[in-house]
């Protein structure tokens, strides 16, 4: 619906759809266009019964506004279970082999991905409870910004339509998470300091920079299997979509 | 035995809650849905809005979002059916074609338990005078 003569706001409705339009994005093309047409609809004829009703404009624009911004929450949880039924659906229509290979990898991605989340969790739990009270929460902002984003890919490493956004928020995490812990060592465990600084005492003989770089390797090889499970969950995904969209004595030939 | 068909992961029928159950605003929806039907008017997305706004003064009309966000999981519930009205005869009137709903039999069946439910509460909230306490 383009800016029609009769509505009251044209510029809000306009809005509104481009609004639509952005959740929309990427949704199978039915259920896309099912919405858009429903909302434009709606748009219509919430703003013919105002003329009829002869509300003033600035009411209706308020009603309108309102309506889309507190419906923004729901619209953002519809497209989520709209993508999720969509890859549920493609799944179904893959080859088992495809299927246990995708739900090998999400295994895996999740094991890894809460074993590093509980380990940050506990260990800030740690930090936060072995410090003096004087020192107060900001000194461990890092650690626990770190924390929280690990938590939140977690949550995305669960969700079938977000497990490669999770992979990678993992991946690009790793490295602050490594760092932040490297600065806080001593107040997570004393032994594992000790361990750590015994370990590293021949490289620091020979170059501190190198004993850095000795540091950060559990980092390096969180970035690199993070990544990887990103990359091969994209391929998978593409396999996936293109075993649902072709019929099924094609499939063999593709692969 | 459990096979991949029975985990959620591959099914696109797993039930979230107990069949027949409905949330106060799929009630709404259901019961404007039947007004609406009642009365001889089209029920589609605004008059359903504007129906429930009517029915319950304290609300206003329901945000985009919730609303078709309901219908769509009432649809999928088998619990109403959805129609897009025909495109000559929103040409017809100058207006976007309406997708219009109706209350299946298990939508009805729904909406009578879930209004016996509310009944049955308010009753077990309103004891009769006679039998309350007085010593």
């Amino acid at each position: 619906m383009k800016g029609r003569p009769g509505l009251l706001n044209p510029g809000l409705a306009v809005w509104v759809l481009r609004w639509v339009a952005l959740y929309t994005r990427g949704l199978p093309e039915a259920a896309a266009r099912d919405r858009a047409d429903e909302i434009a609809s709606d748009l219509f004829e919430h703003n013919a019964a105002a003329v009829a009703a002869e509300q003033s404009n600035r009411a209706t624009t308020v009603s309108i506004l309102t309506r889309a911004l507190t419906g923004m929450g729901a619209d953002v949880l519809w497209r989520e279970r709209q993508l999720q039924q969509e890859h549920r659906r493609q799944l179904s229509a893959a080859s088992p082999a495809l299927r246990t290979r995708y739900s090998r990898l999400s295994a895996v991605a999740v094991a890894l991905g809460a074993a590093v989340a509980i380990l940050t969790l506990a260990s800030t739990v740690r930090v936060l409870t072995n410090v003096p009270t004087a020192w107060g929460v900001s000194s461990f902002t890092g650690l626990i910004a770190v924390t929280l984003g690990l938590l939140l890919a977690l949550l995305a490493l669960l969700r079938s339509s977000s497990r490669i956004l999770g992979a990678v928020s993992f991946a690009a995490l790793s490295l602050p998470l490594c760092l932040t812990v490297a600065q806080n060592t001593m107040y997570i465990s004393l032994t594992f300091t000790q361990v750590m600084q015994s370990a590293l005492a021949p490289f620091a003989a020979t170059s501190y920079y190198l004993a850095f770089a000795v540091l950060f390797i559990p980092a390096y090889l969180l970035v690199a299997v993070f990544t990887t499970i990103a990359v091969r969950l994209r391929t998978l995904h593409r396999r996936i979509r293109v075993e649902a969209c072709t019929p099924a004595h094609e499939t063999s030939t593709l692969y | 035995m459990l096979t991949k068909r029975k985990l959620s992961s591959y099914s696109l029928s797993m039930p979230r809650r107990k069949a027949g159950v409905i949330l106060p605003m799929e009630y709404s929806i259901l019961s404007a849905v039947v007004e609406l039907s009642a009365s001889e008017t089209d029920p589609y997305g605004y008059t359903i809005a504007a129906s429930i706004a009517r029915s319950d003064e304290s609300r206003g009309l329901t945000a985009h979002g919730t609303l078709y966000k309901t219908l769509g999981r009432l649809v999928e519930g088998g619990m109403l059916v959805a129609v897009w009205e025909a495109p000559e005869t929103a040409e017809s009137d100058g207006r976007p074609r309406r997708r219009l709903y109706e209350v299946t039999a298990a939508g009805a069946r729904a909406l009578q338990a879930h209004a016996n439910e509310k009944l049955a509460a308010k009753a077990a909230f309103n004891p009769a005078p006679g039998r309350l306490a007085t010593s």
